[in-house]
């Protein structure tokens, strides 16, 4: 491939008058596969490399010799003198090895790239530098993205959350008992190499769910570093004195690998601004992580084991609205295990992957109610939540022909849940237990098929379809009346087609018209929900949910600026939605497929790295990102009865400025001013609960020092520099005053 | 002198007859110049167990509203309460439930009417007629001792049912309320006429059974002063 695409760039060079061409393959130095999207820069101007790692480069002749640039985000870049025009050049890149580089990260990732919606990926050193709690932490900070106050809130992408926004771990569905979806403050967020947040449907590659798009939560490969290695992590924050201590190390010859990690870390209240402490927000919780390897020629095999175990975890006191509730996760344990073969060939299949997991947790959640008179003990409530997941995914990729490549897939996957509670009515001195569900279950098979065509040089399309079916148990608890559980099915089917097309030497444009869904839960069809405001009835003739999406994205990828425009415009239809019962006395309520929504937004982005401004080892970086989103609920027959979405967030803003040096191979330092500006949400439906506008000011700073036996890093983060009084969207409590942190970490 | 007697004893029997004419004491009572008062009230019966008092017509200027229990305040004296009674309930699958029966219920000496609907007829209803005074009525006191089960827990069903001889009772609560289509809650919650224990005038509505924004966990209650004696 690589010869035949040289004699046609030879040609193309024997064509050309005044000026030479350089022709060539930049490949991994480890592997010898071409990487794509590599930067060439020469004389101001510059190129990146195909899919195979190819590239042409048009120069003038009369300045020789030229020093060309390559630079890739995984790799080290190089400099190499040319010295004759009209020839082939091979350029083998090393693997960087991100850890401890003090150097900040700005340029797109092939990840990025090849993704046909707005991608973000955000690195294990961009993590680092926030010295976050949790996860959402560091993905509140990306453009769409959006969490309420409190260390147990789902993560809202564009407007959307909970069943409708996916997540992952390894590329592996994570499923959670909290009603309102994945919570991130369970998984370990300094164990983890990058977070990739794809903005965007895509439900054929990821099945049911991936409505507003997917958050992949990605470990460290224990083949990271050859040799044995350790590090020891401490962090300290001022505002509740919460301490972590993380211990991760790891061996590796390159065939076999071993990595483990273990953290644990408690924390008390947090403090507002105003000095009030944030009563019952205090946590604590260890983390074990352990991953096995092996790597043989082309096969890779691994086994990922997590254990985490949490309590108490409270939320603090006037969350919900009321100052007389407790909320208390006195348990929260959770293992996984998780198994991944992959192996890839030069044949027609040119990659297969297995991938199994299995997991189970178990979250005692304790709300204790207290008499708003006397502010004793009134009522108790302790939900035993237990559930257990487990599927398998299978990919072969195939490819026909350089232009042609063909990703196929299935996938299996159950998840079961049990919530019995014992309840205690301290008045009345009465103890009593109820099953409320037990086993409640939905079993899922999903098949896809996705195919890249690579139409011209500058065009590529791809095109998918998926099929995919449920099972519903209603589980062990069921009237009486019913002789056995009651089960339903759904199928569903989801496609897309999208184009990836350079316009221009930096430019892209990629378009994906979509078609995603959701399914019902087990608990939407078959639980009827009492409360003091009617009852919510469950309803077994739920079908799924489905959206229509249109997402464009604008991607300019100087190698000293990156610009990107991502719009989308949505409908959701089908969407399961509360509907008062008209035909039955009172307000009652059941799940119905009726709602109709649009969602309509953007997100603006933009990078850019300016190197050598003081010295010949110094880096200028500036960010900055905005979104909008705009939701209306559409099941009105005209639009007139129109009405906002709730819980859409408002406009944000944020803008990052950062300088770094190396002051020798051994001494490097770092710096960033950050700047988040949150409106005020104008566009609510009646009712809904708004907060004001608010500017938070971040500062980081970092040191790193290469010694004799290590490397050290000592990190600070000034979060809420200002001591600014704000309230999250929708957040009841009000957000973290001034919160200094500190990391130190030493690594051998 | 006869005609003097005679005018005397008219006088006499007119006197007789507007003192006679109601123990609520005034005729038809245009509405004076008070402030429309709201408040939230926890809703939970899990919060709000023993109800929280509602004094329309209070002395002290600190609060009109206070949760049973806490109030050291002997000048406090609760025309109504707003309780929400945890109640038990054995459901169809056998498992023990429980659930809030909440119920607006009157102090022995207040009386209540219910007169209207919605907001916009609690915005214009400002003159009392002799009607409605006439109508006014006292309250039945619940005994709750016989609304327990054999287990001595209150029992929903019983609850509900001694609901059911109050003036406001329940009435507001979302299972009971009905809506007609196009119509929200706000426009066919009760309005109620009370007089309270201090003989004076108010009128009452539960606003929102369940609050918005900040107070979605609360009920939202108004009223207004009409006449104070």
């Amino acid at each position: 491939m690589f010869k035949r695409l040289f004699v046609i760039y030879a040609g193309l060079a024997l064509s050309a008058y005044g000026q030479g061409k350089i022709a060539g393959k930049v490949f991994c130095r480890n592997t010898g596969a071409g990487i794509m999207d590599v930067q060439i820069m020469a004389q101001g101007t510059g190129v990146l490399t195909d899919s195979v790692g190819c590239f042409l480069l048009e120069l003038d002749t009369t300045h020789v010799p030229v020093k060309l640039e390559v630079r890739h985000i995984q790799y080290e870049p190089i400099s190499i003198q040319i010295h004759t025009f009209n020839r082939d050049v091979s350029i083998p890149l090393e693997q960087s090895v991100l850890e401890g580089d003090a150097v900040s990260v700005t340029a797109n990732s092939p990840r990025e790239l090849q993704s046909a919606v707005s991608c973000r990926v955000v690195h294990k050193k961009e993590i680092e530098y926030q010295i976050p709690t949790v996860v959402a932490d560091v993905l509140t900070r990306q453009p769409g993205i959006t969490s309420k106050n409190s260390y147990q809130a789902p993560l809202v992408l564009r407007g959307l959350s909970g069943q409708r926004v996916l997540i992952l771990r390894n590329g592996n569905r994570r499923f959670s008992s909290y009603p309102a979806g994945f919570m991130s403050h369970t998984v370990n967020v300094y164990d983890l190499e990058k977070i990739e947040l794809e903005k965007g449907p895509a439900s054929v590659r990821y099945g049911a769910g991936a409505i507003a798009g997917i958050i992949n939560l990605i470990d460290k490969s224990p083949f990271k570093q050859k040799g044995l290695n350790m590090r020891l992590t401490s962090t300290y924050a001022s505002n509740n004195t919460e301490k972590s201590t993380l211990l991760c190390g790891g061996w590796s010859n390159g065939a076999l690998a071993v990595k483990g990690a273990y953290r644990m870390r408690d924390a008390g209240s947090f403090h507002y601004a105003n000095g009030e402490a944030a009563r019952n927000s205090d946590f604590a919780d260890n983390d074990l992580s352990l991953a096995i390897g092996w790597l043989h020629q082309s096969q890779t095999l691994q086994l990922n084991i997590e254990s985490h175990e949490g309590g108490p975890w409270g939320k603090p006191v006037g969350f919900s609205g009321t100052d007389f509730l407790r909320v208390n996760t006195t348990r929260e344990d959770n293992e996984q295990y998780s198994f991944s073969w992959q192996i890839e060939t030069q044949g027609m299949m040119r990659q297969l992957a297995c991938f199994a997991y299995y997991a189970s947790e178990a979250r005692n959640l304790d709300q204790l109610y207290l008499n708003a008179a006397t502010h004793g003990p009134s009522y108790r409530e302790v939900t035993f939540y237990t559930d257990t997941y487990y599927g398998c995914r299978i990919e072969p990729v195939l490819q026909f022909n350089e232009s042609i490549v063909l990703r196929n897939g299935v996938e299996f996957y159950r998840f079961g849940l049990s919530s019995p509670m014992e309840i205690t009515d301290y008045f009345e001195g009465y103890f009593f237990q109820n099953r409320v569900s037990k086993n409640a279950r939905s079993s899922n098979w999903g098949a896809f098929s996705e195919m890249d065509i690579k139409v011209s040089p500058i065009l590529s399309m791809r095109s998918g379809i998926r099929y995919d079916r449920s099972l519903l148990f209603e589980g062990e608890v069921y009237d009486l009346s019913q002789e056995k559980e009651r089960q339903s099915d759904s199928d569903a089917i989801s496609a897309t087609v999208s184009a990836h097309m350079r316009t221009g030497m930096w430019s892209h444009v990629k378009l994906n018209l979509a078609r995603a869904f959701r399914m019902p839960t087990p608990q939407e069809m078959f639980t009827n929900t009492y409360t003091s405001n009617g009852v919510l009835y469950g309803n077994p003739d739920l079908n799924p949910e489905f959206s229509w999406n249109a997402d464009l994205v604008y991607l300019w990828e100087h190698p000293k600026f990156q610009l990107e425009a991502s719009p989308f415009y949505w409908l959701l239809e089908n969407m399961i939605t509360k509907e008062m019962i008209a035909h039955m006395p009172g307000i009652n309520y059941e799940y119905v497929n009726i709602g109709k929504a649009r969602v309509w937004g953007g997100e603006l982005s933009g990078r850019s790295h300016f190197e050598n401004i003081f010295k010949a080892s110094d880096q200028f970086q500036m960010e900055v990102g905005a979104a909008y989103t705009n939701g209306t609920d559409v099941s009105g027959d005209s639009p007139r009865e129109y009405e906002p979405l709730d819980y859409i967030p408002p406009v944000h803003v944020t803008a990052t400025v950062g300088y770094a040096i190396s002051y020798s191979k051994r001494l490097s330092l770092d710096s960033q001013f950050q700047v988040d500006y949150h409106a005020y949400q104008n566009r609510y439906p009646e009712g809904a609960y708004v907060t004001p506008e608010y500017v938070l000011v971040s500062v980081m700073l970092g040191m790193r020092l290469k010694m004799r036996y290590g490397v050290s890093v000592v990190r600070l983060a000034v979060n809420n520099l200002l001591n600014v009084e704000y309230y999250a969207f929708q957040s009841f409590v009000q957000g973290k005053g001034r919160d200094v942190r500190v990391l130190f970490s030493f690594s051998v | 002198m006869k005609k003097q007697l005679g005018l005397l004893g008219l006088f006499a029997f007119l006197m007789v007859m507007a003192c006679s004419k109601s123990d609520n004491g005034v005729g038809p009572v245009t509405a004076g110049d008070y402030p429309l008062v709201t408040y939230a009230l926890e809703r939970s019966p899990k919060i709000n167990r023993l109800g929280a008092g509602m004094d329309f017509i209070h002395e002290s200027s600190s609060s009109d509203t206070s949760y049973f229990g806490s109030s050291t305040d002997e000048t406090f004296v609760a025309d109504a309460v707003f309780y929400n009674l945890m109640a038990y309930y054995t459901d169809e699958n056998g498992d023990v439930q429980s659930e809030g029966c909440p119920a607006i219920l009157l102090d022995s000496d207040v009386k209540a009417l219910e007169v209207g609907a919605g907001t916009a007829y609690f915005d214009e209803f400002t003159v009392i007629t002799e009607d409605m005074i006439e109508d006014l009525a006292l309250e039945e006191s619940i005994d709750f001792e016989t609304c327990r089960n054999a287990d001595g827990l209150y029992d929903r069903d019983l609850v509900m049912a001694a609901y059911e001889s109050c003036i406001i009772g329940n009435k507001f609560r979302g299972r009971v309320l009905e809506a007609p289509e196009g119509t929200s809650e706000q426009d066919v919650q009760p309005v109620f006429l009370i007089q309270t224990v201090e003989k004076g005038y108010v009128k009452f509505m539960v606003k929102q059974f369940k609050g918005d924004g900040a107070d979605k966990q609360k009920t939202i209650v108004q009223w207004q002063v009409m006449y104070v004696k």
